[in-house]
């Protein structure tokens, strides 16, 4: 066989499998239903009570409808305050099978409590609608009574629903009766990129701050974000070293995001979802004052001046403390070259910061958090003794459900990174210590 | 002390001994040619079951084997990582591959398989049942069981995975010339048991799982001069990849993995 016909059947070969490898559509992202709220927008429905709200949460039992949700599920608020006096209130309900959650906004209609939104399943894209009420015979008047904040009983309150799948017809019963108060643990559920990858196909970009408005819903109770500082300084959020298509639409940039100032970046480059890339701050804004979350990762992939991101958590967590907010940010040192610029900080010990690295180096460097890779196991031996020194233990990336499982009900860690914060929050959520 | 040196005079004469070569050790006895590489190197490279069957070796093409010939190729395999799971870096991953058919009737066949790359392995046997379907083309069904083990016992990792995998298929195969073979088959890709061990927490499940699918493109053939071998592509979607199995994929959803291999004929 010549050398000619050799190439020209491999050639036939790779055309083959490249014809065989296409699948159009499968990266899109997952669009959320649009008939989301139609139901709440009614003549006489008002916006429920935080004391309702409050009442509300609770770990809940599946009475009736199929199992594709569990047998379990968490409810927990979050809110979103978009800019002063508009703040929206969301209901999210957390699942075990398949990282799948609900995000519900809530009316009172009548002597009745009524919840709108959408499902999702975050391992795949299957998604749906769906409408909770819980009218007064089933327990309304005990969330919506003044002194509704007494604990509820097991059976009290129950959610009568309906869902469908996509743009369709809500013809599947889902019925959650009040079993029992939230894990009331104090535990971070930090969220990967700012709440969520971008090839979990969600609405948002990672590392926008789009996701970041959405990750309490996904479950978070705080964030980790990559930060990169562009060839003039500007430190930015993103997570690959070059500008690539999986993470941006289609430029005429390519390289790394370091080759370029923000003005270009910010002028030229979109993520997947169209937003720009954000400044550190943006971020740090949207955090402070539109959301709740309690902790920001500051993970330094790509830093040249660590003491200007210390002027930036330091101001930040200092916005935090004047509001009243119960916010920590952290600078995140994943690798030696890190601690080393960090070392250079003169107050070092005194700054918040996560260790990535051994025992050792958290403890040389007064790291308030030791973070190992969770690939290591649960390490209890060390977990304890970081936690005796008053250090805190966050393990990342964790996003087996198996694991998460097992983790939680270890009680070892004060917190896990996750792409799947919903897996996490109900895992922690219905633990009952 | 004059024990002692006639001792170790002794010893290092010994020791001489076997330097210089001087008390050889017994030939090892020939092994006896395989009747198979002779014809083989005589050009005739098949038991022919009739007058259309291949001239050359083939482990992939579902044409009939005649009982007892056994045919085995040993090559490399090299798959491309995913963007949805390895994101920025995507490199292709070679493994070592080894193929084994032994015929056990004129149409059934054992197949093996043994994918390795130390850290990682996966070995499967399985049966295979081919047939002329009509003139140039032949046909075979089949399906293997395997197993996998993969430790990882460094740097930040400290897991070690297991599993098995089974892979009904079908092949249709077109001997386009006595000296070219071309495979397509089909395959189904079964998650029978998973294990997983991280420190001391272990996950398992022993479900049977539908992982996913795949599809697979094959050229046997001549290759300067006496040499065969066995080139192709591989397209596999699927829910669980074994040779990833160290990052832990939660996707719900196949992926999409391009292997492309080549397998030297033994």
């Amino acid at each position: 066989m010549t050398f000619s016909r050799f190439i020209i059947y491999s050639l036939f070969v790779t055309w083959a499998g490249y014809l065989a490898g296409c699948r159009p559509g499968l990266n899109d992202t997952v669009l959320i239903p649009q008939q989301l709220t139609d139901g709440l927008n009614v003549a006489g429905a008002k916006l429920l009570y935080s004391q309702t709200r409050k009442a509300c949460e609770g770990v809940y039992s599946v009475a009736e409808g199929s199992p594709i949700f569990g047998g379990e599920i968490a409810a927990k608020w979050s809110y979103l305050a978009k800019k002063p006096g508009d703040t929206t209130y969301y209901m999210s309900l957390f699942c075990e099978p398949q990282a799948a959650f609900f995000v519900l906004e809530g009316r009172q209609i009548g002597d009745s409590l009524v919840f709108e939104g959408f499902w999702r399943r975050l391992v795949n894209a299957e998604t749906g609608t769906a409408r909770f009420v819980v009218v007064e015979a089933n327990g309304a008047s005990a969330l919506l009574a003044p002194d509704c904040c007494t604990a509820l009983k097991k059976g009290q309150v129950i959610f009568k629903g309906v869902y469908g799948d996509g743009d369709g017809v809500r013809n599947q019963l889902l019925t959650l009766t009040y079993d029992r108060p939230l894990n009331p643990k104090d535990f971070q559920i930090l969220a990967h990129r700012g709440g969520g990858r971008t090839s979990d196909l969600l609405p948002a970009s990672e590392n926008s701050v789009e996701i970041i408005r959405l990750a309490e819903r996904l479950g978070a109770t705080g964030v980790e974000i990559d930060i990169r500082q562009t060839q003039d300084g500007v430190p930015i959020i993103y997570h690959d070293n070059q500008l690539n298509l999986r993470l941006t639409q289609k430029t005429g940039l390519i390289g790394a995001v370091e080759n370029y100032t923000f003005d270009q970046l910010d002028a030229f480059v979109r993520l997947r979802n169209g937003e720009k890339i954000p400044r550190l701050t943006q971020v740090l804004d949207a955090v402070l004052n539109e959301t709740n979350l309690q902790t920001v990762w500051l993970d330094s992939k790509d830093v040249r001046d660590m003491d200007l991101i210390r002027t930036i958590q330091q101001t930040y967590q200092q916005r935090a403390s004047q509001q009243g907010r119960k916010l920590t940010i952290y600078i995140g040192l994943p690798a030696e070259e890190r601690v080393a610029q960090f070392e250079a900080l003169p107050d070092h010990a005194q700054l918040q910061s996560i260790c990535e690295l051994d025992t050792s180096v958290a403890r040389r460097i007064n790291a308030k958090v030791w973070a190992p890779r969770w690939t290591l196991g649960e390490q209890i031996p060390s977990t304890l003794a970081m936690q005796q020194q008053g250090r805190k233990v966050f393990i990342w990336t964790l996003d087996v459900p198996e694991f998460i499982q097992q983790f939680v009900q270890n009680d070892t860690f004060d917190g896990i990174l996750s792409n799947y914060a919903p897996i996490v929050a109900y895992y922690h959520y219905v633990h009952q210590q | 002390m004059v024990r002692i040196i006639t001792f170790l005079l002794i010893l290092t004469g010994l020791g001489f001994h076997s330097v210089y070569g001087q008390q050889r050790t017994p030939r090892r006895p020939k092994k006896p040619v395989n009747p198979y590489r002779r014809t083989y190197q005589q050009g005739k490279f098949l038991v022919p079951v009739d007058s259309t069957s291949p001239q050359i070796p083939f482990v992939h093409f579902p044409g009939p084997l005649a009982k007892g010939t056994s045919r085995a190729t040993l090559g490399v395999t090299f798959t491309t990582s995913p963007r949805d799971i390895t994101e920025e870096i995507q490199i292709s991953i070679p493994a070592g591959d080894l193929i084994v058919l032994h015929g056990l009737t004129d149409k059934l066949a054992l197949t093996g398989r043994f994918t390795f790359q130390f850290l990682q392995n996966n070995a499967s046997v399985g049966l295979r049942y081919s047939t002329p379907i009509k003139g140039k083309f032949y046909g075979s069904a089949g399906a293997d069981v395997g197993a996998w083990f993969g430790s990882l016992q460094l740097a930040q990792f400290n897991n070690r995975g297991f599993g098995i995998q089974s892979a009904p298929n079908l092949a249709i195969g077109f001997r386009s010339s006595r000296n070219l073979l071309v495979t397509v088959r089909g395959e189904v890709d079964l998650g029978l048991y998973y294990r997983s061990r991280v420190g001391q927490t272990v996950s398992d499940r022993g479900e049977i799982l539908l992982n996913g699918y795949g599809g697979t493109v094959t050229l046997e053939q001549a290759f300067f001069g006496q040499r065969h071998v066995a080139l192709g592509f591989r397209a596999l979607y699927t829910n669980f990849n074994w040779q990833f199995w160290s990052l832990y994929d939660t996707f719900d959803r196949n992926i999409f993995y391009p292997e492309a291999f080549i397998g030297f004929f033994l």
